[in-house]
């Protein structure tokens, strides 16, 4: 393998020095772009987009040709395990995925097949050697999955939901079910994941993007236990180098350091808690990622200058941080927008590295 | 992590985030090697208890080597630092109680004899810009203008501060001390 060019990203998720702060975004290769727009219409619909490696190849290079981003990612989707395990996703217009089957008792979880990713999601790993071919050193990659909580939502709803009433009264009713569909889905990420890293991912960042829906007492047993399970199982180096695990829980600013005493290196934050506050809370032990609201995109180039520099300056001085939104970049964003975003991290950031 | 990024050693000038805010300045000692570790592992440790109590990444300076001052004889040479903290609570008196705490928890022998070496010894210099005098707490630290090991590790991190109350700055106060024995830092970047 070629040695990596820009290794920023990964040095800040280890807490080493950098000389500016590395900067990416979550869902940087999507619809504010018209090149992807573009892309994804020749691929006919979004999941014919991730099934093929080199469509999603070239969507995941589109924003590395426009912005100086530190990392690539994986372009793929959350649901791909629970496709994969039978149960029929789907996206409507305008109205987000959709699964044909739901999981609705204990018996439809005992009929959930255990996820083979060699053969059911060959065509993720595909993606990724292909990406990485392509990427050809110049920055790392990014592999990930939704955690098993986060799936498990959209598997008992069938949908995305407001208040995860179905999903929320089966944990209830059922837990040992929920258990059962937790646990299962934890070892298919762990493999799938770790499937990932094997076809070259550098770094893993597990998206649970509605642990912060959950009460305090039952986000634990039923989303972060599974999350710590996957950071014990996932490879811990690869390529000779480190695998780092960002573990992204959206509204998990009360639990950093729950978060962070699973182990996994990078803790990401969405934009409701200060980084600085957090840095005092975890930052012995662990690096940070984050946490621009992703809405500040929609503004001027003077506001979100000035918004890039307050998070820095709260950060201050010193290692383990690496820059992102507090969610993914929305669809109808400005692209000359992201380019100010992402030059203004690198340009303010120098004063806060010693090199 | 290869370092502790919830402690920062840098000049406060540098560090924007904390311009402005009320800050605790806690001076740091040690002259006692517990059986497992050097005081100066010691010092390392009590900045990691000390940044559980800030609500921003807490400050440092280098760590100073002393001459023992006001000792018994045949004490061993102090370490020296100094912190400065963004107080979770704004009680005075709670922040002692916890660094009286993790005096103890770091063994700290309280002894008759005065100045007796210990394990380790935390002392609320200032605290924003309260002055008080009380049995157990006076503020600003009643002896810290007057002490090298104190103002030098504090000028470090702060050039500009001002003891609470008194007109000339520390940079100023600090020329006028003498006698106290030798100062000198001690390189630990490795381990910062």
């Amino acid at each position: 393998m070629t040695a990596l060019k820009n290794d920023r990203f990964l040095r800040a998720l280890a807490g080493e020095p950098v000389d500016m702060t590395p900067v990416w975004m979550m869902r940087q290769a999507g619809r504010y772009l018209p090149e992807y727009r573009a892309t994804r219409k020749l691929a006919g619909d979004f999941m014919s987009l991730c099934r093929s490696p080199e469509l999603a190849c070239e969507v995941t290079m589109q924003p590395l040709r426009r912005y100086a981003m530190d990392a690539a990612i994986l372009f793929s989707d959350i649901l791909t395990i629970p496709d994969a395990m039978g149960q029929g996703l789907y996206f409507t217009e305008g109205e987000g995925p959709r699964f044909r089957k739901v999981v609705r008792s204990a018996q439809d979880v005992a009929q959930l097949p255990e996820l083979d990713t060699a053969k059911d999601l060959s065509y993720v790993t595909d993606a990724v050697s292909v990406i990485r071919r392509e990427l050809n050193g110049s920055v790392p990659l990014i592999g990930f999955s939704g955690s098993p909580w986060t799936l498990a939502t959209y598997m008992i709803e069938g949908s995305g939901s407001k208040d995860f009433r179905n999903a929320k009264a089966f944990m209830f009713n059922e837990p040992e079910a929920m258990h059962q569909l937790l646990d299962k889905l934890a070892r298919a990420v762990t493999n799938y994941l770790n499937a990932q890293i094997a076809a070259g991912a550098q770094a893993v960042q597990i998206f649970d993007t509605w642990g912060g829906v959950l009460s305090t007492h039952a986000y634990r047993e039923f989303s972060l236990a599974y999350m710590q399970k996957i950071v014990a199982g996932l490879t811990k180096e690869s390529e000779g180098r480190k695998v780092p695990v960002i573990l992204f829980t959206k509204n998990g600013g009360l639990w950093l350091e729950d978060i962070a005493a699973t182990g996994c290196d990078c803790v990401g934050l969405d934009w409701t808690i200060e980084i600085g506050r957090a840095r005092a809370l975890i930052g012995a032990k662990a690096s940070l990622q984050g946490n621009m609201d992703p809405t500040i995109l929609y503004s001027s180039p003077q506001s979100i200058r000035a918004e890039v520099e307050r998070i820095l300056k709260d950060f201050g001085p010193g290692e383990g941080h690496v820059f992102n939104l507090g969610h993914g970049i929305t669809p109808d964003v400005d692209p000359a927008n992201v380019a100010v975003f992402v030059e203004s991290v690198h340009e303010f950031s120098q004063q806060y590295h010693q090199g | 992590m290869s370092s502790p990024n919830n402690i920062i050693r840098a000049r406060l000038d540098d560090v924007p985030a904390l311009a402005g805010a009320q800050l605790a300045f806690i001076g740091i000692g040690s002259n006692l090697a517990s059986e497992q570790e050097e005081p100066i592992d010691l010092l390392q440790r009590a900045f990691a208890a000390l940044a559980s109590l800030s609500d921003y990444p807490l400050v440092v300076s280098s760590l100073w080597e002393s001459t023992p001052i006001d000792c018994p004889p045949e004490s061993p040479r102090f370490i020296n630092a100094v912190a400065a903290l963004r107080p979770r609570h704004s009680n005075p008196r709670q922040l002692l109680s916890d660094l009286q705490q993790i005096e103890d928890d770091f063994g700290r022998r309280r002894s008759a004899v005065r100045n007796a070496p210990r394990t380790l010894d935390l002392d609320i210099l200032s605290f924003a810009h309260v002055r008080t005098q009380e049995a157990e707490l006076t503020l600003p630290h009643p002896r810290m203008h007057e002490r090298a090991f104190v103002l030098v590790p504090l000028l470090e991190i702060a050039p500009n501060y001002r003891v609470p109350g008194m007109k000339r700055p520390a940079s100023a106060l600090v020329r006028e001390i003498e006698g106290q024995g030798t100062l000198s830092p001690i390189n630990f970047t490795k381990s910062l």
